[in-house]
């Protein structure tokens, strides 16, 4: 029925990338840095026109930020397009990028948080696989080896994406057992909340990633029974949780109990402890590939296979 | 599913308004109210002649809910089926709901119609009682402010709506900020909405259709970047389809972003879906807010600034 799935070759030195910004503002401070590891590299780097524009709590307007981005995919010249940072506002323009421009000359979206709306528009609308995670520092604008080098690998490199569980993080305890194996897709739960029913991709036999930050209990309550019972988890073949950051518990339930009530009974492999999202020391991993989650082994491999 | 075809052909249910010597139960299907809070409530009640019963677990607390799922839904499914309660009132939102919304005694509510009243995160229980049995409910409560004073047109409100069998007008009010966002026209059709977060969690499994449709938004404390991911996904997953007008009510606890505020993207989103829009309505977590029914034929006055809920099925 579908469209084969695209998977964007890797970058390589001597190839240029563009920085947009198709959600908030970043600090141009810390987009200079970016760049600078990017040109490390050996890659030249742009920026789109509006990078650094405000508009509200967006990057410019509707209008400017979704030009800067397809101006980015139908530029020949630009190998990848990188989100500056997420924030909130990319859900507004996801279902009018130029799919047709991306499927003619394939790079990868790179980008998180609030760019989960992106890629899920990119797969659902344009069969097109991306690369979910960022240069991600602590607070004080540090970046981790871990996340510089897995970075590195997901942008330029062709070997599959190999992510240990780490038991310090809090959604460790949710690791059940067993293996899957599918399409990973998913990303910042707050976005596959806001694009169900109209831009989330269908997710039966999908390994779903989930990674959330600063939601409060109600919310990731009111978005799980929202996504169980409108039935846009069924048939998922697997759960690989990423970093749940800056939750508080109230009283004795934490986002963990609410999230093994509502993901356990599904039956598949969960694997937790995912070092991707917000936390300290992410990842980067590929949706719309092909990855194998091993819970008893406590790993998730993502490949650049396409699958379907 | 064929809800659309099943909507249509269900009759639509209106319990009789209460009379003196009736009894109410409390019920909590979300968050522990306060008690002095509801012995207040009670004693207004009972001023009315109203007999004021509570569920078994009324004050219960489980992390943010009143009492664990099963509990608050076995309060609220004894009410429908005790013969001799003939109205349950929430006794606050907060959170949860949702989350005993579709297992609700549907056959229950149907066999011996009774009214629900409340509202915010009750919005859900609304939306799954119209839903599924085409039941008439009250968008309201006994609403203090800060220091709970109950004011007179919030009680009166709130008492016509369970006791008399008259409808209501609503006018706009200019000190509520969403009346900025009042267009022009008229429209009439069966009032549905609430809690803009609750409809928008609702959405795809418990929300009835708003198709012709007056739908009544209110919320509180929700951020701007919230505001604009619900409507956007309510209007891209087509749930305002076929909508006939916008009643906005309270919206309260926002902050702006610069000049960029919550009215900005009421009315970025609605207005162009051409239909009126009347705002200002005193219905809400706001100053004094009113109670309207859910369920009922309603006609929204954009020029007038007027919005008429009759006791009576469209």
């Amino acid at each position: 029925m579908a469209m084969p799935v695209i998977v964007p070759p890797p970058v390589k030195p001597g190839d240029t990338v563009r920085f947009v910004s198709p959600a908030s503002t970043p600090d141009r401070g810390m987009v200079e840095r970016r760049v600078a590891v990017l040109e490390e590299w050996g890659l030249n780097v742009q920026l789109g026109e509006h990078v650094f524009a405000k508009h509200g709590f967006l990057a410019g307007s509707d209008q400017q930020r979704l030009a800067d981005i397809n101006a980015a995919f139908r530029d020949p010249m630009v190998r990848a397009v990188l989100a500056t940072r997420g924030g909130k506002g990319s859900y507004r323009i996801a279902p009018d990028l130029d799919f047709d421009a991306v499927r003619g000359d394939p790079k990868p979206l790179v980008g998180f948080s609030d760019i989960t709306a992106l890629h899920m528009c990119m797969f659902k609308m344009g069969r097109i696989a991306g690369v979910h995670g960022a240069l991600f520092a602590d607070a004080d604008d540090r970046l981790s080896l871990e996340t510089t080098l897995s970075h590195k690998n997901a942008l330029m490199g062709l070997d599959p994406l190999r992510i240990d569980t780490d038991p310090d993080e809090a959604s460790s305890a949710l690791t059940t057992a067993g293996w899957a194996e599918g399409v990973l897709l998913g990303g910042n739960l707050t976005m596959i909340g806001a694009m169900a029913g109209w831009g989330l991709p269908d997710l039966r036999g999908a390994i779903l990633l989930l990674e959330a930050v600063n939601m409060e209990l109600g919310q990731v309550d009111r978005t799980l029974t929202m996504l169980t019972k409108g039935g846009h988890l069924d048939g998922i073949a697997g759960v690989a949780i990423g970093q749940f950051v800056g939750f508080k518990p109230n009283g004795p339930i934490t986002v963990i109990d609410l999230l093994r009530e509502y993901l356990e009974p599904m039956g598949v492999p969960i694997l937790g402890g995912l070092p991707l999202g917000h936390g300290g020391a992410p990842h980067s991993v590929y949706l719309g590939t092909r990855a194998v989650l091993d819970a008893d082994a406590g790993v998730l491999t993502s490949t650049r296979e396409a699958m379907i | 599913m064929a809800d659309g075809m099943t909507e249509r052909a269900a009759p639509v249910i209106l319990p009789p308004p209460l009379r003196p010597g009736d009894t109410v139960r409390f019920v909590s299907p979300a968050s522990t109210p306060d008690r002095a809070n509801i012995d207040k409530r009670a004693a207004i009640l009972e001023s009315w002649g109203l007999k004021v019963s509570f569920g078994d677990h009324v004050f219960d607390q489980h992390a943010y809910m009143a009492g664990t799922d099963a509990q608050r839904l076995a309060d609220i499914n004894a009410a429908y089926r005790d013969p001799h309660v003939r109205a349950i009132i929430a006794t606050r939102g907060g959170a949860g709901s949702y989350r005993i919304a579709p297992y609700l005694d549907f056959d229950a509510v149907r066999a011996d119609p009774k009214m629900l009243t409340g509202f915010s995160d009750i919005t859900c229980l609304h939306a799954m009682l119209w839903r599924e049995c085409r039941i008439v409910g009250v968008h309201g409560k006994l609403m203090g402010d800060f220091a709970d004073r109950i004011y007179p047109e919030n009680e009166a409100a709130f008492r016509a709506a369970l006791m008399t069998d008259a409808g209501m007008d609503l006018w706009a009010e200019p000190a509520e900020i969403t009346a900025s966002l009042t267009t022009s026209g008229q429209a009439e059709g069966v009032l549905l909405g609430g809690h803009l977060k609750l409809i928008a969690a609702m959405a795809g499994w418990g929300l009835p259709s708003f198709r012709d449709a007056i739908v009544l938004f209110e919320a509180v404390n929700m951020s701007l970047e919230d505001v604009d991911r619900t409507l956007l996904s309510l209007i891209k997953g087509g749930h305002l389809d076929g909508v006939r007008g916008f009643a906005i009510a309270q919206f309260t606890g926002f902050k702006s972003h610069g000049s960029f505020t919550v009215m900005d993207l009421l009315r970025e989103y609605l207005e162009p879906l051409g239909v009126p829009i009347l705002g200002g309505l005193a219905l809400g977590h706001g100053a004094n807010p009113r109670s309207v029914f859910l369920g009922t034929r309603a006609q929204l006055d954009a020029d007038a600034g007027r919005l008429s809920v009759f006791r009576e099925a469209v």
